[in-house]
């Protein structure tokens, strides 16, 4: 009996320590292992990205210490089942603290040990911790609103549209700030753009702050910190009244059957709540996009195929690609949000249905702007949309700086969260030039 | 590297251990073994490795010296060390402890003798710490000194002492092993399947100890611990501490299991570090059963030759008083560490003299409670960043900022971590010992009276062998259907262990937060 508890204690231990190793370089000789395996698989759509490469050897890598850290990284991630096992951990986590939060009677608590997402059993949504006071947020919102004065100034027959997004971390409707005192709020940050650009009557700063964790669950998905298609068309109705644009009121929304979406928060809470993602009926078929810049992963092959003579500029509706998401695989925990409204970077939208009258706009934002686009689009001729207040987005070094191209528009938008306005002349310093 | 990282646990530990086995004869195990170690050792410290060699090839060269002018004799009555040995102890002391100094205790000396003397005499150099450097200068001193005094001779061969001094198992954060323990191993062990097993099933509660316990309590520690009194009240700083008290229980016991385990792995048999010292009812037991290998370094080779308790009594208090700064200073070059060895030399030399007599007319529980105070106390000035901050946090300690200061008690989170500190509290204690000793007992048909466990299973303080660690003995089970119900509960026992494996690994592959509090030291 002791040789047999012996065989079964090495056996095994030597299996979870042998196994990741081992199918990874079997992986790399070209054996290809089951999908659910996660092991031939090269992203991790727990973590919303490519899983780590090998890392590079050479002696400065060695003793600075990142080739250590990221082998460190490239193994934990060709661990077989390993974002199973991962939210395994964090489910039983969870678990053990929903217990006591049961007992405190507590409703929102962290979905694992040391966690800045919370749970709530009554919304089944996540919240993440608020953002603490940030002076950098109201300098570069401070600097912004200066600029944007300057440049509205130099452009008076241009109307100015900014829409600050109520992000869960800045929302006032966010349970958790009672944790905690002097906490910035949007609300805040809409009235201080408001008063750095008062006075000036071509821009108009709006932007709706929710109080009501339950209505802003309404208007954001439950899982990602992103609005939904009832948030987005909100935002459109704010504008479009300071716009004098017609409001949208007749729209219905119906959910995208067969598909599960679980957004930023649940990935990095580690927690899913399966959401099923739903669209609203507003026509887009006379919508048609020309796409300058990188196109969602799942659309990517079907443009290719489409005008595989041209390197960047791509005819696309609205409609193929959303088409092109729901048609391809899904994971639970991929990005719906980026994939099936387009994060495209640069798009010239043509609304055909449009007269020359209904003239030109242009749409600045970063990932909220991929939801309200269309809304925008449907009232012009044609719609620029650029990506400059996206976080990720920033000068090249040794390239021209660039600068705001108007185009022909009359009507600008700004479309972002605060954090993206607020680092917005720290990564295009001659935006407003 | 830590033995909780996915490199160490997915690559090195399966590659080095399959090579181990791989190596024909014991010499090439050994340089084999060596050479891993200082793999192992590079792989954090790349510089600092050539640290490591220099200190193994001079510790060798004074030991062989040493060697040469002793007589090697059990008895150490008998045993006279020249004039030239005593000079070669001297300067392998000064090299060791001069490394050591320099490293470790120069930015502090410069710091205050400058802030002291209000000029910039001597630079802070900012000096990184090498990894361990105070666990194997410990043992190279222990090795150089058993030498000297003749208790073991020079090992002839410098990588066979290079394997001994940076054995990776126990490179990092000890157990301190003396040569005396494995002088015989290093050339006479014997791998066997079952010892290899053996130490995978330590090695996995070591692991389980460290990721699933250490780890988790060190959240709630680590957030806590780094406010203010003032911000944390009562239930905060309690909280924080309860954390903390376990946290640095488990990540030292879990690692030194995890040591053991490996070092059985590879047929070494080193001594137990840690004996479930929170059941200890003193401070004085609680340092009989806490990192066993540095208590007993210090009672041989500081305590003991400074004349020990047969002395008088002012001078066996100052030899007391001695042991704990050293012990204070040891642990990391801060104040707060020279107040904690402070702290616990005034607390022993006040439960040796009168404390001890008194607590023993008093209920058991009372003195387990006196015993959790004072640990608890002294893990406050350990874990604080600086004196300021001990202040506060002794302040609401004893409720000054009231129940929990300035923070709600949603805020201070500590009613997650409820159900883990029940974990925690019964890992603490003996209870799976105690479980396999009352079994067997039944097994084998005999009678347990109260204090028999005690007496002679693993919480007995002078019972460091760790061969019996995750056995279940049932060599005089005679009962056949006992003995079968044994068996499915050492199968089930053994599964358990292997679940507990997968899920540390699980724990260390999702990246969770992983401090190790011993690695700065």
């Amino acid at each position: 009996m002791l040789r047999f508890r012996n065989a079964l204690v090495f056996i095994s231990i030597a299996l979870v320590l042998c196994v990741p190793f081992t199918s990874t370089v079997l992986s790399k000789l070209g054996v290809v292992f089951p999908k659910w395996t996660g092991i031939s698989e090269p992203v991790s759509y727990l973590d919303g990205g490519f899983k780590h490469g090998f890392p590079q050897v050479s002696a400065q890598t060695i003793t600075s210490g990142e080739f250590q850290d990221n082998l460190e990284l490239f193994l934990a991630d060709h661990v077989p089942l390993r974002d199973n096992a991962v939210l395994a951990k964090s489910m039983t986590e969870h678990a053990i603290i929903g217990s006591m939060a049961f007992a405190s009677s507590y409703d929102w608590y962290p979905t694992y040990f040391g966690s800045d997402t919370f749970y709530s059993d009554q919304y089944d949504a996540l919240a993440p911790l608020p953002a603490d006071f940030d002076p950098q947020i109201n300098a570069g919102l401070s600097a912004f609103a200066e600029n944007l004065t300057a440049y509205a100034q130099a452009h008076q027959d241009v109307n100015f549209y900014i829409y600050m997004v109520d992000q869960f971390a800045y929302s006032e409707a966010n349970p958790l700030r009672d944790l905690e005192d002097d906490l910035p709020s949007t609300r805040e940050f809409i009235t201080l753009l408001q008063d750095g650009t008062a006075g000036l009557t071509n821009v108009h700063v709006t932007g709706i702050a929710y109080t009501d964790v339950g209505e802003y669950l309404q208007n954001y998905w439950r899982s990602d910190h992103h609005w939904n298609n009832k948030g987005a068309l909100a935002a459109y109705n704010a504008l479009a009244l300071l716009a004098s644009k017609p409001l949208i009121e007749d729209v219905e929304f119906t959910n995208l059957e067969g598909i599960i979406f679980n957004g930023s928060t649940a990935r990095y809470g580690r927690y899913p709540v399966d959401e099923i993602p739903f669209d609203s009926t507003f026509d887009v078929s006379n919508l048609e996009m020309d796409i300058y810049g990188e196109l969602p992963p799942s659309e990517q092959a079907m443009a290719a195929e489409k005008s595989p003579d041209e390197e960047k500029s791509t005819i696309t509706t609205p409609q193929e690609i959303r088409e092109a998401y729901l048609n391809s695989d899904h994971d639970r925990f991929d990005a719906f949000y980026e994939n099936y409204y387009g994060d495209v970077i640069d798009t010239l939208i043509t609304n055909k249905a449009a007269g020359t009258e209904q003239g030109e706009a242009l749409l600045v934002g970063d990932s909220y702007a991929s939801a309200i686009q269309y809304y925008i689009a449907g009232q012009y001729e044609t719609t620029y949309v650029t990506y400059e207040l996206y976080w990720e987005s920033t000068d090249t070094p040794g390239e021209e700086p660039h600068t705001l191209d108007l185009h022909n528009a009359r009507d600008v938008y700004f479309v972002a969260n605060p954090a993206d306005y607020a680092s917005l002349l720290d990564r295009f310093p001659e935006l407003f030039r | 590297m830590v033995f909780s990282s996915s490199v160490f646990l997915l690559l090195f530990m399966p590659v080095c251990i399959a090579l181990y086995y791989l190596m024909p004869g014991r010499a090439a195990k050994n340089i084999f073994l060596f050479l891993a170690s200082l793999v192992f050792y590079a792989w954090g410290e790349p510089v600092y490795v050539v640290l490591m060699i220099v200190s193994v090839f001079a510790n060798y060269m004074f030991a062989t010296l040493l060697g040469r002018e002793a007589d090697h004799t059990s008895d150490r009555a008998v045993h006279k060390p020249t004039k030239k040995a005593r000079l070669y102890l001297i300067l392998d002391l000064v090299f060791n402890l001069g490394v050591l100094g320099f490293f470790k205790y120069e930015g502090f000396l410069a710091q205050n003798l400058n802030a002291l003397l209000g000029t910039e005499l001597i630079p802070d150099l900012a000096l990184p710490l090498p990894v361990g450097i105070s666990f194997y200068t410990l043992q190279a001193v222990s090795y150089v000194i058993d030498v000297y005094r003749g208790e073991v001779e020079a090992q002839r061969n410098p990588l066979f002492l290079g394997m001994y001094i940076a054995c990776f198992p126990q490179l990092v954060a000890g157990p301190i092993v003396r040569y005396s323990t494995i002088q015989e191993q290093i050339v006479n062990r014997k791998e066997t399947m079952a010892g290899f097993c053996d130490g995978l099933r330590l090695f996995s509660v070591g692991l389980a100890k460290k990721v699933l316990l250490a780890n988790v309590v060190a959240i709630l520690a680590t957030e806590l611990l780094s406010m203010q009194g003032s911000e944390l009240g009562l239930i905060g700083v309690w909280g924080g501490l309860l954390a903390y008290t376990f946290q640095i229980y488990f990540d030292f016991a879990g690692y030194s299991d995890m040591a053991i385990g490996l070092g059985r792995m590879f047929g070494f048999t080193y001594l137990r570090n840690f004996n479930y010292p929170y059941i200890s009812r003193s401070a004085t037991e609680f340092w009989r059963r806490w990192h066993i290998s540095l208590g007993s370094f210090f009672r041989d080779y500081v305590y003991i030759p400074l004349g020990g308790n047969r002395v008088s009594t002012p001078r066996w208090l100052l030899n007391i008083a001695i042991v704990w700064l050293l012990t204070g200073i040891w642990h990391g070059a801060a104040w707060t560490f020279v107040l904690w060895g402070a702290y616990y030399g005034l607390l022993l030399i006040a439960e040796k003299t009168l404390l001890l007599k008194l607590l023993k007319r008093l209920p058991a529980f009372v003195q387990h409670i006196y015993a959790l105070l004072t640990i608890m106390v002294g893990w406050l000035i350990f874990a604080s960043i600086d004196i300021g901050q001990l202040g506060t946090l002794f302040a609401a300690l004893v409720g000054a900022y009231g129940l929990t200061g300035t923070s709600s008690f949603a805020a201070l989170g500590v009613w997650q971590y409820l159900p883990v500190f029940a974990l925690c509290a019964c890992a603490s204690m003996p209870v799976i010992p105690w479980i396999r000793f009352k079994l067997v007992a039944w097994a084998e048909h005999r009678e347990v009276k109260g204090g028999d466990f005690i007496e002679h299973d693993l919480p007995a303080p002078k019972m460091l062998s760790t061969e019996r660690l995750c056995i279940f003995d049932m060599s005089k089970v005679s009962d056949v259907k006992r003995r079968r119900v044994l068996e499915v509960v050492a199968l089930l026992a053994d599964i358990c262990l292997i679940v507990l494996f997968m899920c540390a690994t699980i724990s260390v592959i999702s990246g969770s937060f992983n401090p190790f509090i011993y690695f700065r030291f």
